[in-house]
């Protein structure tokens, strides 16, 4: 039904244009009218009213134009709504994961980022889940947005045109940090980009197919950086054997963070909370024996 | 009036039978009730706004000012509940429908006055609920006024309380619109044709139905909020087989409606000012009527509106979109009306006009704004931005309080007796009208350009906006104040004001100001229709 080159982003700025220029006419026109009658037919200059009850041709045709009107409106926006759900045959997939405050963007050759590169004038499909509660990836660059959500897929697209940095913005309010939820977005040129995307060593990027996998999965990465950058959460760089000071039952406690420890903080998180973090981290939905050990050795490795 | 009504008491003598206290929080008279109602719902509209200027001074720069974001989200969430469940919802119905409804009508009271009573006695413990909820558990609730699932029944501040004071709000509404249904069905006088009620009566019967018909929905919603955080029903939980968007399908099934049962009273309020100033009948009665009841029924068909980008099927988005456009054409009728009755008249510029005035420009340009959120495509730009928050201060404030501003001009005087001052009332409205459209405008203009709602900080870009924005709550707050005061000081020492200061023709300008306790002797028999007002004097409608 939609040519599938037509880009959602013109067609959205179109309707903008047309919805603005049509309520600026009317709501002038009636103000004007207004103001006129308040003017001439003051008691003053108009002592006796006429009373006119009504024109049932006027009430006709104050409805007939608005629902000609609104009717245009309605096509214009469902066009641009239409061709922002059609994405265009063989658009690059990026799988977008949510959750309590970041953005991760897996490519398909496995590499994942904290942020957004995109090539340029190719379709990219964005797939979107979340692994808590309801966000919004919204992109007001490309107009943009659709919320991700727990146990379900969702998806975008978007046509970038020119190179350049952009914003991400969560839009669905998530919690505490709800406003820092946000991922850069580099729009590159294809040779730009290959390179990017084939380095697993730039800043923020984690192999999907290493060991790390796994705190990648269950979203640890969200909160608890490898490379000793401060989080939501204590950063994971060298964190076992770890002198730590933690908060328990009220009183302050210090201990090494052997692997006892780090059992029990993944699997009762408020039991003991470090000290200088917030008390945020979820205790896991379900976790398996075999998933824990795993996490836990991962954790053991890590420089 | 005369002699004879003056040998009646006025309501608001002293009960020498009742302490003080009692004659008011026990008084099963529709005026005191309202009474009660706008001591509440003022406090509370006071409590909300000062929640709201926190706010905006927080937002006067990036990063922290004066809070912390747990702070931040905290107030947001509760400027909402206080603003949408305890002021704006109850607001007109509960003050003015009861105040004015039964003496509009040909009463002497509302058809059931003790379940009147027990309506405030539950918004009252409603809103004790919602309080004690800030102060006890885990914090005051950091949700959003929505309750969006699954934050909502995960996060550890004190949700569960709060939604149930919500809840308990519910019912308050909800008897009160039943006992509006049965007043006008079972108290208009015999000889009273329907097709001669004042508009302001009609308006509140039909939001009396929207509120009996979609509140119940809101109270299942909120218990099965309470029911997933305390015994982990899943029925919104995916991991459970449950799903979040069912919470939002059910949540805007009653809350689109709420806001048609928010404005609809407005826009009475206004059809009834207009003809009044204009004296001369309201234009197109019929199409008012008749598009007031188009408003009630369809606007129960728009809800997925809030959930273009949730996930729902694009089939559902198209529907939802070309229904939201229709429900356009009703309110633009209305509009088109309330010009039309000024046209030919002999118009006084009174202050209850000139807030009328304000309403049709603020709530007009609300409604236009409507038309690029109903709109698919520029809907998923601007949904969850500062656009929607702009526009629907400009829908709920500029329309229904602007509504209830115009509505407090026009009927106090008829409550107590007195009138205000007129330069003042002029001015507060000027400040509030330049204050609200600063602080709104910007609002929508960031949203146009990508400014995401409930975020407690922003990138510097945005500003220059936030800024002016927060200097217009500074402006609208110094308007509300001067009116505050100004209506204080005019209810207690004003001029007399009489039985009809501005000419109006419905029955409550028949009895004496402030009316008397039983509003009639008998039942009256109407003279003449709600807008005709052929030989009534207007002595201070200007
Ligand atoms: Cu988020
Ligand atoms: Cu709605």
């Amino acid at each position: 039904m939609i040519p599938q080159i037509l880009n959602p982003m013109e067609q959205i700025d179109h309707t903008f244009l047309i919805i603005f220029s049509i309520s600026a006419f009317i709501l002038l026109g009636i103000s004007g009218l207004s103001i006129y009658f308040l003017f001439r037919y003051h008691h003053t200059r108009n002592p006796d009213p006429d009373p006119i009850e009504g024109n049932l041709l006027l009430e006709f045709v104050w409805t007939i134009i608005p629902v000609i009107l609104v009717s245009g409106m309605f096509v214009s926006g469902w066009t641009g709504f239409k061709a922002a759900r059609t994405v265009p045959v063989g658009a690059y997939p990026i799988k977008t994961t949510a959750r309590m405050w970041a953005w991760n963007f897996e490519y398909p050759n496995g590499k994942i980022a904290d942020t957004l590169w995109v090539p340029q004038g190719k379709p990219i499909k964005i797939i979107l889940q979340s692994l808590d509660v309801i966000h919004s990836f919204y992109m007001p660059a490309y107009r943009i947005k659709m919320d991700a959500l727990p146990g379900r897929e969702t998806y975008t697209w978007f046509l970038p045109m020119k190179t350049g940095e952009f914003t991400v913005f969560c839009a669905e309010y998530c919690g505490l940090k709800h406003a820092d939820m946000s991922a850069k977005v580099v729009v590159a040129t294809q040779t730009e980009f290959d390179e990017w995307v084939n380095d697993f060593t730039t800043p923020g990027a984690v192999v999907a197919t290493g060991p790390q996998k796994i705190l990648f999965d269950k979203g640890c990465l969200g909160c608890h950086s490898l490379d000793g950058s401060v989080k939501a959460g204590p950063t994971f760089k060298g964190i076992f054997g770890r002198k730590t000071f933690v908060i328990k039952g009220g009183q302050e406690e210090s201990l090494t963070a052997d692997e006892a420890y780090l059992r029990r903080s993944i699997l009762d998180p408020k039991a003991e909370i470090v000290k200088g973090f917030p008390d945020l981290m979820p205790p896991p939905m379900d976790i398996s024996p075999e998933d824990l050990n795993t996490i836990i050795n991962c954790l053991k490795s890590l420089p | 009036m005369t002699m004879e009504s003056n040998h009646h008491l006025n309501f608001l003598a002293p009960q020498p039978d009742r302490s003080w206290l009692g004659s008011w929080i026990f008084s099963t008279d529709h005026k005191r009730i309202g009474i009660l109602y706008l001591v509440a719902i003022s406090t509370f509209f006071l409590v909300g706004l000062c929640l709201g200027l926190l706010m905006r001074l927080e937002l006067i720069a990036p990063g922290g000012i004066i809070m912390g974001p747990q702070t931040y989200n905290a107030l947001f969430t509760v400027h909402g509940v206080i603003m949408i469940f305890l002021v704006v919802i109850p607001s007109i119905p509960a003050v003015f429908g009861n105040m004015i409804l039964p003496i509009q009508l040909g009463a002497k009271d509302v058809f059931f006055p003790r379940l009147n009573l027990l309506s405030w006695w539950l918004y009252m413990f409603g809103a004790g609920v919602a309080v004690i909820s800030l102060f006890t558990g885990g914090g005051p609730p950091d949700t959003g006024w929505t309750f969006y699932v699954p934050f909502s029944t995960m996060t550890k501040s004190n949700t569960t309380l709060s939604v149930f004071g919500v809840f308990i709000l519910g019912f308050s509404g909800i008897l009160t619109g039943l006992n509006f249904i049965t007043t006008v069905h079972r108290l208009k006088p015999s000889t009273t044709p329907w097709m001669k009620l004042p508009l302001f009566t009609w308006s509140l019967y039909f939001t009396a139905w929207i509120q009996v018909l979609v509140t119940p929905i809101l109270a299942i919603t909120l218990l099965l909020i309470i029911l997933e955080r305390v015994i982990g029903l899943g029925l919104f939980d995916p991991t459970k087989g449950g799903d979040p968007l069912l919470y939002q399908h059910l949540f805007w099934i009653y809350s689109h409606p709420a806001v048609y049962i928010m404005i609809l009273p407005a826009m009475g309020v206004i059809s009834e000012i207009v003809p009044v100033f204009a004296r001369k009948p309201a234009f197109g009665y019929r199409a008012i009527v008749f598009s007031g009841f188009v408003i009630a029924t369809a606007g129960s068909m728009v809800w997925a509106h809030h959930m273009f980008v949730a996930g729902i099927s694009d089939t559902a988005v198209m529907v939802f979109s070309f229904l939201t456009f229709v429900v356009a054409i009703p309110s633009a009728i209305k509009v088109f009306n309330w010009t039309a009755t000024l046209y030919k008249g002999s118009i006084y510029l009174g202050p209850p006009l000139l807030y009328a005035l304000a309403f049709i420009f603020l709530f007009s340009l609300g409604g236009l704004q409507g038309l690029i959120l109903g709109s698919a495509g520029t809907d998923m730009h601007v949904h969850d931005t500062y656009f929607v928050v702009g526009h629907f201060h400009y829908v709920v404030f500029g329309g229904a309080i602007f509504g209830f501003f115009a509505a407090l001009h026009y009927w106090l005087p008829k409550m107590f007796g007195r009138l205000y001052n007129y330069e003042w009332a002029t001015a507060a409205l000027f400040l509030k009208f330049i204050g609200f459209n600063l602080l709104y405008f910007t609002m929508l203009i960031m949203g146009v350009q990508g400014m995401p709602r409930r975020y407690y900080d922003y990138l510097p870009e945005f500003q220059n906006l936030q800024v002016i924005s927060t200097v217009g709550s500074w402006i609208l707050a110094a308007g509300i104040i001067m009116m505050v005061i100004n209506l204080f000081y005019g209810m207690r020492y004003g001029e007399k004001a009489g039985d009809n200061p501005w000419g109006g023709a419905t029955l409550e300008w028949t009895v004496s100001s402030p009316p008397p306790a039983e509003n009639f002797e008998g039942e009256p028999v109407l003279t003449r229709s709600p807008y005709d007002f052929k030989d009534i004097k207007a002595p201070h409608a200007e």
